[in-house]
């Protein structure tokens, strides 16, 4: 497991490397100060997991992650903030509070490394250039690393998109052009300027007015899309 | 202090009618001076004059014994504005009537031919509005010691809130910084052990300060320098070599009596928004002089790049209380600003003005 570790404090940085240290299979790869450093060496290094501090120079963990493009494991690494420990309970992201427990740190990792297995069991190959498959969002005071299989819709809102997720409805700081351009192209469709459908949620498929096509979603929404991509829709389908 | 106020009533009330029964007698000297029938009515206007001044003071006495008028002050102005003259309509009206029957039937001042309509209108006006003048008196006196009285009890609750904060500023002491700081010392423990303990030393020492919150309120500022100190080792543990300290005290400063805690504050906030958000760090200057009778205290600061978003729970609330104190402590003279006008030095100034 190759690790980078983001931290604003030399010691803080040694005491994590001292204690990872006791793990053959992790490696740490290099080590990050700032948010801009860290975005940097995340792209250069692509590291399995991120040890991210949430305080730190020019903004916070969540920065960090909120301008990677598709982000590796993380552990958040905290000495003490209320609002980042409400984030994290509602959801699968970790967090360790400084002083680091030997203990908790072992879980953590056991957690990452099983999270990995199943996800390389699923997809055996990941050649460069793969489709996003996740993002971070954040949403208020909560955060998810948002799997992007599992979202029926996404929006467009202005130079932003909202991923429409069951409960609740994120934006994303991405637009919907940039979204479509990085998504699998076999999992999500452009049904109209306003919308990206995943096709794995289309559950029935109704004539709209004048030749359109109007999707209807597994878990509620319907979508009617334009009528230029009615016609792409179902020449793709006809093939 | 009930029987002083009782007394200086009691003096408002025989100068106030004593006088007006004063001018009005010379009033009427005068009148006979100027003309030859004057003499014979003298003596009995006179006596109608000192009647009045009487039942005038009775009646405005009884007024204030039977009616609420000392808490018309809390009265909505609506309701004053109906009740006033409401009052002084009644009081004046009972006057005129005293003062006809006295000099009527009893001084015979005037004879029958003397009402009219007109006349009577007159006088009850007239009399309506001395007791409106009456009233007005009373009311102004109250209305200033209750304003007065409302001033003192914000000042009471504001210092009482401002004690109660600062017990609980100190009790909590940045679980942020605290936890980041024991996180350097268990790194320390490995590394360097002789730093570690002396970093423990320095926690502890600043920690037997932050809890005894039963200290004075204000602190020489010797002794506020000694916690900034042990605060910012800790923090130069955290940060190296990006905290770089100047410390520039003059001598004759270390005996003036400073809020406790306030110069501790401002270097928090300069570590805080300054120096925690520069990758590279920066300086923290702490200055003390006197200069115009006054103590003059800087703490500057390299400040955080222009751009970077503001930590998290930093409302500038703490610069605020912070200022509100120092002037609750060391008087309205004292003052706190911060100066962000240059882009390389955001600097916080003090200035407490020395008493003679």
């Amino acid at each position: 497991m190759r690790v980078l570790i983001v931290d604003d404090e030399r010691l803080a940085r040694a005491e994590l490397r001292r204690l990872l240290a006791a793990y053959p299979d992790v490696e740490v790869v290099g080590e990050a100060t700032h948010v801009e450093q860290a975005r940097q060496q995340v792209e250069a290094l692509t590291p399995d997991l991120l040890l991210l501090d949430i305080q730190m120079p020019g903004g916070t963990g969540f920065d960090v992650l909120e301008q990677l493009d598709e982000p590796p494991d993380v552990i958040f690494t905290t000495a003490y903030d209320a609002h980042a420990v409400r984030a994290f309970s509602v959801n699968a992201l970790d967090y360790l509070l400084k002083p680091i427990e030997a203990e908790r740190l072992a879980e953590s990792l056991e957690r990452v490394r099983q999270r990995g297995h199943a996800q390389r069991a699923s997809e055996p190959s990941r050649p460069t250039g793969t489709p996003l498959e996740r993002v971070f969002v954040r949403d208020g005071e909560r955060c998810w690393l948002v799997q992007l299989a599992q979202v029926p819709l996404i929006s467009s809102e202005g130079n932003y998109s909202r991923l429409h997720l069951p409960g609740h409805q994120p934006l994303l700081l991405r637009s919907l052009s940039y979204l479509e351009e990085k998504l699998d192209p076999a999992r999500f469709f452009r049904a109209s300027r306003q919308h990206l459908i995943n096709l794995d949620f289309v559950e029935t498929l109704e004539p709209g007015p004048g030749g359109t096509l109007v999707a209807r979603l597994r878990g509620g929404p319907e979508v009617e899309m334009s009528r230029r991509q009615s016609l792409r829709f179902r020449e793709r389908m006809s093939l | 202090m009930s029987s002083r106020r009782t007394l200086v009533y009691a003096a408002c009330q025989l100068g106030g009618w004593g006088l007006y029964g004063l001018a009005n007698i010379l009033l009427s000297l005068l009148f006979i001076a100027t003309t030859s029938r004057g003499g014979e009515q003298f003596a009995s206007r006179t006596a109608w004059t000192v009647l009045m001044c009487i039942s005038g003071g009775l009646i405005t006495h009884l007024a204030r014994t039977w009616l609420p008028l000392r808490e018309w002050v809390r009265l909505p102005m609506r309701r004053l504005a109906l009740l006033i003259p409401f009052t002084c309509t009644a009081l004046g009206l009972v006057q005129q009537v005293i003062g006809l029957v006295l000099a009527y039937p009893v001084l015979h001042i005037y004879g029958a031919s003397d009402f009219s309509f007109s006349f009577l209108i007159m006088g009850g006006a007239f009399w309506a509005v001395v007791m409106l003048m009456w009233l007005l008196t009373y009311l102004t006196v109250h209305f200033v010691e209750h304003a007065r009285e409302v001033e003192r009890e914000r000042w009471r609750q504001e210092v009482a809130a401002q004690t109660s904060e600062l017990r609980f500023l100190k009790a909590q002491l940045q679980p942020h910084f605290l936890f980041n700081c024991l996180n350097s010392v268990r790194a320390l423990i490995v590394e360097d052990p002789v730093r570690a303990q002396q970093a423990v030393t320095r926690l502890s020492t600043l920690l037997r300060h932050a809890l005894s919150s039963h200290g004075p309120e204000t602190v020489p500022l010797s002794q506020e320098l000694q916690v900034v100190r042990d605060y910012l080792s800790l923090e130069g543990i955290r940060l190296e070599e990006r905290l770089r300290v100047r410390e520039d005290v003059a001598p004759e400063t270390l005996g003036i009596a400073v809020p406790a805690m306030l110069v501790q504050t401002l270097v928090e906030n300069a570590i805080k928004h300054g120096i925690a958000q520069t990758p590279e760090g920066g300086e923290v200057a702490v200055l003390a002089r006197v200069r115009d009778g006054a103590l003059q205290l800087e703490v500057a600061n390299t400040p955080a790049p222009a751009g970077t978003p503001a930590p998290p729970h930093s409302s500038g609330e703490g610069l605020h209380n912070a200022s509100e104190r120092l002037r609750l402590l060391c008087g309205m003279g004292a003052s706190l600003q911060l100066d962000q006008t240059s882009a390389a030095l955001t600097t916080a100034r003090v200035r407490i003005p020395l008493s003679p």
